[in-house]
């Protein structure tokens, strides 16, 4: 959604995607709601409070997207880093999903590499370089300093795991 | 003087080697980890607990108070520098701390807020000493009802935190509120909005959302622009304050401590509100509201006081009547627990010296962090000048690290991709993430004490305004509006006169 | 590449955890976690923290403390029984093992069938308590005026599932009264409106009232064991109030995954039955008004025994009561 809302931005004026946006999460979220008990005013229910907050989201979403269409303004065009939200996007999730199983050092590495990459000025050397520094920063930090609780190198490397 | 003599035997018993010692490296540790975001006092604290079990009893508070503390300083550090904030009260500080430091003012925003947290906390800490019984009496008047219209007129006051339009303000408070209810119905039990993931039944993670928001949105902002000019923050020359600066916030400080030290005393949740207070306050003050959010340093001067002077009073509930107003303080409860004393009314006549030292040890450690956090502002400065392309891998992986080690939850770091990307679209239009924080912050409370609220007066909703404290905390709010909307009607009026003639 | 990469990762990663198990001999040769699902600082976490503090000195290991809170307990537990049963991942839950596969439908683990039992920790008891303005006087006329106006008298509780709000199932059971239930999100909260006169009656774990009712900041009725408290000797037991059948303490345990190697078991059996006789955890229990339990009580059997009486005594008792947390 996200994708074309920046592109019609010059068209239809940013007030009104924003407002649209309001209005499909409150849409979202207050669909969900109503399938929540609502109780009464003594005892109100767990979809009470969403339910309300999520049509007062919806009203204020309509709000900014007339007040859009009435003034004409000048929306903001520039180029869209999409490189840079995908590797970042990515990097976070390769370290939700196995920073566990790879540990500190390892998965530190890989999603520094993934998100220098992201910058059009670093080349695949540089990447490296400042994924092998920030990898041995992190592990004297995290895991010298605050011993948190990653392996150092994680389960998936079997007989080379270090805790 | 019993105030004195009692002070007496405070800093006697602060004053000894080991003591001095272990406050020196509780505030350090604090600083430290107060500017890894994620990584904050209650993962520090708990992971000291069991050190701390072969010390004195007041050395072990001692040191654990000063992590929290001193958290408190480094919190605004990594917001200043690179819009990273790891806490509700460093996201306000990030609004104009962070547009302070791509002017090149960095170094003076974090002197600003290195010493008006000292200021803020020294006062505080006096506060503690001289009325912290009867304080805490006066907190307990605050039932369900005062804390839903207290959380009401913090909601209505908080829409100044935008610079641009007020309607995009109120609707992202409203967003705030309606992401803050996801997670487990804390009455009863239905998980709300977890799509059937456990791992969400505990909320969404505050770190991740204002990691992603603030930290993520804004690398990609910057990446956008990368090939056509140098990005991220200037490196500034000059550290200190000018005369002008010393001017500008000493107003600031002296209200956000008065603002804070009052918010701090209420044991359910008062302390989230005294940053986000303190702007709205010096935003309606100030004769250019309009420099705020471009870098106003009165927008870091404030709410860092009131952050600071927060921390401290909010152990007065704590040392007074055993009551820990949020998840530090109840781990500081643990920390006496463990040592052998139950914290309650009776600690302050029971084990005066332990009292009266920590009280006297919180004047120690917030010296110790002025001096300690002035000479490392030229050194978090000399950090900006790294290049961007290697800074912004870095505070990635940080903000990974970070909100990772808080519960171990892979969601939260998935979180800061979605809220990075979700943040980023909103800010291109023109929606300012600091509302959202606050409304996803106060949510909860808001909604738990309202429904208390109607439970306990049996489902009668005019117990709002029958309860005399809650019934004026509602009319102020409704004051603020009139306030906010007049000048509005007013240009608007004069607008329409222009447009007629 | 990306996927080859995972695929090995994952390959290696059953690999190991395989060799981990067969590693019964050398246990432990590194740090210990046991997980309390609860906040840090909560009774629970202090509980085992104690605990944790004196095993460690018996296994040679660090025995860390990691809070994982949220949903009464039940999410901890479920990452336990989801572990690798290597012995480096364990449990102290309470009561709420017990009362969990009642009070949640939907629970994703079984509390006899996915765990490894180790042994019982600590029984802490329970006190009744009010604000210090609330009429009756003592337990007699608590009961008599709760008979009275018990529909109209609020009663605090920590959540659902915890502690404070099974007892106040008993409580209201045994009276034959429905108060007007008020939850909070955990007993600080609660006894901070106890204290302040907001709401009215309030049972919770000695280790968070003992103090309050010596300082005289609430009004303390009976406590919930048979025998009195040595704290605070003056308090009747419920049973001497009347109420013979709100009998409850706060019992809590240490726990493994499912198919821990006996060897283990037997290690860290002995590590605990070790803490539990170590004179300064006995002090500091008797500090939060309760005591270990004796050697033959912190083993497998025993635990086993009291888990599976306990479940079957909640589960009528909660449907009843009509009270889910899902």
């Amino acid at each position: 959604m996200s994708e074309q809302a920046l592109h019609k931005q010059n068209k239809m004026g940013r007030d009104v995607m924003a407002g649209a946006i309001f209005l499909v999460i409150a849409l979202a979220f207050g669909a969900q709601a109503l399938s929540y008990d609502m109780g009464r005013t003594i005892r109100m229910g767990p979809g009470f409070i969403p339910l309300t907050l999520a049509v007062l989201l919806g009203i204020f979403g309509i709000a900014v997207a007339v007040a859009g269409f009435r003034k004409h303004d000048t929306a903001e065009v520039g180029p869209v880093a999409w490189r840079g939200i995908f590797l970042v996007c990515v990097s976070l999730v390769i370290f939700g999903a196995y920073g566990r199983q790879l540990g500190l050092v390892p998965v530190v590495f890989i999603c520094v590499f993934i998100v220098a990459m992201a910058s059009v000025k670093n080349t695949v050397v540089s990447a490296l370089a400042i994924a092998a520094a920030l990898a041995v920063m992190c592990w004297l930090v995290f895991k010298v300093g605050l011993g948190m609780s990653l392996h150092t190198i994680g389960p998936a490397f079997g007989p080379f795991q270090v805790f | 003087m019993d105030l004195l003599s009692n002070l007496a035997l405070g800093f006697e018993t602060a004053f000894t080697p080991v003591n001095l010692l272990w406050c020196f490296v509780g505030v350090l540790l604090g600083t430290l980890v107060g500017v890894l975001p994620g990584i904050g006092p209650t993962a520090t604290i708990a992971m000291l607990l069991p050190i701390t079990f072969t010390f004195s009893p007041v050395t072990a508070l001692i040191m654990l108070s000063g992590i929290y503390y001193g958290a408190q300083y480094g919190g605004s550090t990594t917001a200043i520098l690179i819009n990273l904030p790891g806490e509700s009260s460093s996201a306000v500080t990030a609004i104009d701390g962070y547009q302070m430091a791509r002017k090149g003012r960095a170094g003076q925003a974090l002197a600003t807020a290195a010493i008006g947290s000292f200021i803020a906390g020294s006062v505080a800490t006096l506060i503690l000493a001289v009325a912290a019984p009867p304080l805490a009496r006066v907190a307990l008047n605050f039932g369900a009802a005062e804390y839903f219209a207290l959380l009401v007129l913090g909601l209505l006051v908080s829409i100044s935190l935008a610079h641009g339009s007020v309607l995009k303000a109120l609707a992202m408070i409203c967003l705030g509120l309606v992401l803050g209810s996801v997670g487990q119905d804390v009455t009863t039990g239905t998980p709300r909005f977890t799509m059937g993931f456990q791992e969400l039944y505990g909320g969404i993670n505050f770190v991740s959302l204002a990691v992603g928001m603030f930290g993520v949105a804004e690398i990609f902002r910057n990446l956008e622009t990368e090939r056509s000019r140098e990005v991220g923050v200037k490196s500034s020359f000059s550290l200190w304050l000018t005369r002008e600066d010393w001017r500008r916030i000493a107003g600031p400080i002296a209200r956000g401590t008065g603002l804070g030290s009052v918010l701090g005393i209420l044991p359910g949740g008062g302390h989230v509100l005294a940053s986000f207070a303190s702007y709205s306050a010096e935003k309606n003050l100030s004769k250019n509201p309009k420099e705020f959010g471009q870098g106003a340093i009165e927008g870091v001067a404030g709410p860092e006081s009131a952050n600071n002077a927060a921390a401290q009073t909010s152990f007065i509930p704590l040392l007074t009547l055993g009551i820990p107003a949020h998840p530090v303080m109840a781990l500081i409860v643990g920390a006496f627990i463990l040592q052998g004393i139950t914290p309650g009314p009776n600690v302050i006549n029971d084990q005066p010296a332990l009292f009266w030292g920590i009280i006297a040890s919180m004047w120690i450690g917030n010296a110790m962090l002025v001096i300690l956090n002035l000479p490392l502002i030229g050194l978090w400065v000399k950090m900006l000048t790294v290049p961007y392309r290697v800074l912004f891998p870095a505070i990635v992986i940080f903000a990974s690290i970070g909100c990772y080690s808080i519960n171990n939850n892979p969601f939260d770091v998935y979180a800061i991709a979605v809220f990075g990307v979700l943040g980023y679209v909103l800010i291109r239009l023109g929606c300012e993430p600091a509302p959202l924080l606050l409304g996803f912050v106060l949510g909860p409370l808001l909604e738990e004490n309202l429904r208390r609220a109607m439970i306990i007066s049996r489902g009668d909703p005019t117990v709002f305004l029958t309860r005399p404290i809650s019934a004026t905390l509602l009319a102020m709010g409704l004051a603020c509006i009139i306030i906010a909307v007049l000048p509005a009607m007013r240009s608007k009026r004069a607008q329409v006169f222009v447009e007629d003639d | 590449m990306m996927k080859r990469l995972v695929l090995a990762a994952a390959a290696a990663a059953l690999m190991s955890s395989s060799a981990f198990a067969q590693d019964a001999a050398n246990y432990p040769n590194q740090p210990v976690t046991i997980i309390v699902p609860f906040s840090a600082g909560g009774p629970t976490d202090t509980v085992a923290r104690l605990v944790a503090e004196s095993m460690s000195r018996d296994l040679g290991q660090q025995v860390l403390i990691q809070n994982v809170g949220g949903a009464g307990g039940t999410l901890g537990a479920g990452q336990v029984a989801k572990a690798e049963p290597n012995g480096y991942t364990l449990l102290i839950h309470h009561i709420g093992m017990s009362t969990a596969p009642t009070l949640y439908r939907q629970l994703e683990f079984n509390p006899t069938e996915d765990f490894t039992p180790i042994g019982q920790i600590t029984s802490v008891p329970m006190t009744i308590v009010s604000r210090k303005d609330f009429e009756p006087a003592d337990a007699a006329s608590l009961v008599t005026y709760l008979k009275e106006n018990g529909a109209d008298t609020t009663y605090a509780h920590a959540g659902i599932g915890s502690a404070s709000h099974l007892c106040g199932m008993l409580l209201q059971e045994a009276i034959g009264v429905q108060m007007v239930t008020v939850p909070y999100q955990g007993a600080a909260p609660a006894m901070t409106d106890i204290v302040g006169g907001q709401v009215d009656v309030l049972c919770d774990q000695t280790t968070n009232t003992t103090n309050q009712i010596k300082a005289g900041e609430v009004k303390a009725y009976a406590v919930t064991t048979a025998e009195r408290l040595q704290s605070l000797p003056d308090l009747p037991t419920t049973a001497e109030a009347g109420l013979p059948t709100l009998d409850i303490a706060v019992w809590h345990g240490l726990y493994g995954p499912k198919g821990l190697d006996p060897a283990i078991v037997t290690k860290l059996e002995g590590a605990l039955q070790k803490a539990l006789a170590d004179p300064k955890v006995g002090e500091r229990f008797a500090e939060l008004g309760t005591k270990p339990v004796t050697a033959e009580e912190a083993t497998p059997a025993s635990l086993t025994e009291e888990l599976t009486s306990q479940i079957a005594l909640w589960k009528p008792i909660i449907e009843k009561a009509g009270q889910f947390a899902d």
